[in-house]
């Protein structure tokens, strides 16, 4: 399968459903945070009829998987909220705590950052919050699979092309991991 | 005698310029702070750590349907999508014509008397332009992307990468800031760098044709502009999963070549570091986080390369990728590796000159640009000198009006 003809809408018909094991050992692969959370990726898409593959490149394109790196910015909120899911305005927040956006109102919940993690990208201690908390897996992507369906791919992003975007993402992820995809 | 006496005057005048010329060639340092809800701009003179200028880094006033327009653009899966702009909208019907926008930059740099800064991280970003010499006016260049990483400037020419997002440039001339095309990559050359030689890298070549992706999907976590400011160096991924680096054409802003590096399957790119003599440092992490390499581009002759295996061994922890930073000042190469500060001799990166333990991770290192002396955001910003006698000596804090958030050197060589 030549891999430009690889696209969100058909890769499910062209190369099969994304299953649990191959998710995970994609996230693996990918040296992810969200390796164990494979099964419940692959569930909850498909559940709403919606390609896993675009949740696998979604985590990929918004949140580099949860890999931390110097200079990605990637932190504990990504993590949380691999498929950058807005809860809230990020102008709501103060500088330097936009990204609290990504957390979820809780009114028993209490965001503490981990100030702990020798990992890069600390979070800021001014970010601490009651009322909201870290989102689950789940909660993420239960909240990007409905913004998918209501508003269609184009609207996750403030430019146009989100859906060109992800189709790039498939077709690396097609050549990177092609020897776990295709079992070569 | 008259000409003697003219003779004198003008010796004298000649020298006090000179001195005066000498003295303007300090670098100077720039910190951000922050202070009751208001942010300003305290600059430093690197030579005494004394302050030399103060000013307000006042909003961005824009007219309030701009503002409507740059809150509107936020992806509408947010739980209630009129929280963004409900209250403006409001407000525009109430007869506000501008509305302040925050000015907390994610990352500052500071290039021929300018200051460069982004803002907006989780939100749509922009990114502004201060004149430092002159009572101008700020200019702003919207950008609309999220997850901002990393922003250099040269000749008033901005870079702004935005993780897994490309890298966009603006100015100087006004207008809206344009994504470098990194789909049309027909006439880039393509490198697979392996012991310091270069060959063709045929299969990426082949792949970025055929499929009509998107060179810079997994790009950039850090830029750095050559001093002689042609070329951009930019840190990522290629399409086969390897470090790379992506080389902008900083007049063009045309993407010109994309190195991929050869070498241990786990290896990222931590960081990226301007050498005066117009190199590029490249530090590649790899190992669990024991190995560094440090890889040297560029340069007078434009393509040597050379390239130091550093054993990290207990500086890093087991498990964890430890924060790597890095800054380049005269002959010294400076890296920040958790919670220790090291310089190595850039001649020859495997030799260490100098060590110090912190008492935490910096959030930023910079250096000036004669390698006397890196400064470490520590909570305060600490200025480090580094002795003749090659060691570490840390003064104290900087007195600052506010909590700092960002800084950046302007290095007089650079200028």
């Amino acid at each position: 399968m030549p891999p430009d003809q690889i696209t969100v809408d058909n890769i499910d018909q062209k190369l099969g459903r994304l299953t649990g094991d191959l998710a995970t050992r994609i996230l693996l692969a990918r040296h992810s945070p969200l390796s164990g959370f494979g099964d419940t990726l692959v569930s909850m898409f498909y559940q709403e009829n919606v390609s896993a593959w675009i949740g696998l490149a979604i985590m990929a394109e918004e949140a580099s998987y949860g890999v931390r790196r110097t200079g990605n910015n990637i932190d504990e909120r990504n993590i949380a909220n691999p498929f950058s899911v807005h809860f809230t305005s990020p102008a709501r927040w103060p500088a330097p705590c936009h990204k609290n956006a990504l957390l979820i109102p809780d009114g028993s919940g209490k965001y503490e950052p981990d100030q702990s993690a020798p990992a890069e990208n600390t979070v800021d201690g001014r970010c601490a919050v009651d009322g909201y908390r870290l989102p689950s897996f789940a909660e993420s992507a239960q909240h990007a699979i409905n913004a998918i369906r209501r508003h269609g791919l184009d609207s996750y992003r403030e430019t146009s092309g989100y859906k060109n975007d992800l189709n790039d993402r498939l077709r690396d992820l097609l050549r990177v991991q092609r020897d776990i995809i295709f079992g070569k | 005698m008259t000409q003697k006496l003219h003779f004198g005057v003008y010796t004298l005048i000649f020298i006090l310029l000179f001195l005066r010329f000498d003295w303007s060639r300090a670098d100077s340092l720039y910190v951000v702070t922050a202070a009751g809800g208001h942010r300003q701009i305290e600059v430093f003179d690197t030579t005494r750590d004394t302050a030399i200028e103060h000013r307000a880094l006042e909003p961005r006033m824009m007219p309030i349907g701009d503002a409507v327009r740059l809150f509107s653009a936020v992806p509408p899966w947010v739980a209630d999508p009129s929280e963004e702009t409900s209250d403006l909208r409001r407000r525009r019907k109430a007869g506000v014509k501008a509305v302040p926008v925050a000015n907390y930059p994610e990352a500052i740099t500071v290039a021929g008397r300018h200051l460069y800064g982004e803002v907006g991280d989780e939100e749509p970003g922009f990114l502004f332009e201060i004149p430092l010499s002159a009572a101008k006016h700020p200019k702003y260049y919207d950008t609309f992307q999220r997850h901002f990483t990393a922003i250099r400037a040269f000749n008033r020419r901005i870079f702004a990468s935005y993780l897994n997002a490309g890298i966009w440039w603006a100015g100087p001339t006004p207008g809206p800031a344009h994504k470098i095309d990194d789909r049309q990559v027909g006439n880039a050359r393509f490198l697979l760098m392996r012991g310091g030689e270069f060959r063709p890298n045929a299969s990426l070549r082949s792949y970025f044709n055929t499929n009509h992706v998107a060179a810079m999907n997994d790009c950039c976590t850090a830029l750095a502009i050559v001093s002689g400011g042609k070329t951009l160096y930019a840190a990522g991924e290629d399409a086969d999963g390897r470090p790379a680096l992506f080389i902008v054409d900083v007049a063009t802003a045309r993407l010109t070549e994309i190195v991929s590096l050869e070498t241990r399957s786990d290896a990222s790119i931590a960081d990226l570091a301007t050498a005066s003599d117009g190199a590029v440092y490249s530090a590649v992490i790899a190992n669990g986080g024991k190995t560094l390499s440090v890889y040297r581009f560029g340069g007078p002759d434009d393509r040597a390369t050379t390239q130091s295996e550093i054993d990290l061994g207990s500086l890093s922890p087991d498990g964890e990728r430890p924060v790597l930073r890095l800054a380049f000042g005269g002959n010294r190469l400076f890296l920040s590796i958790g919670d220790r500060l090291i310089a190595l001799d850039s001649n020859d990166p495997r030799k260490t000159v100098a060590t110090m333990t912190l008492p935490r991770p910096p959030a930023a290192i910079v250096a000036t640009g004669d390698g006397r002396k890196v400064y470490l955001d520590l909570n305060g910003i600490v200025p480090v000198r580094l002795t003749g006698d090659d060691k570490f000596a840390a003064d104290p804090p900087l007195i600052l009006d506010g909590e700092p958030e960002r800084i950046a050197v302007d290095a007089a060589a650079a200028r």
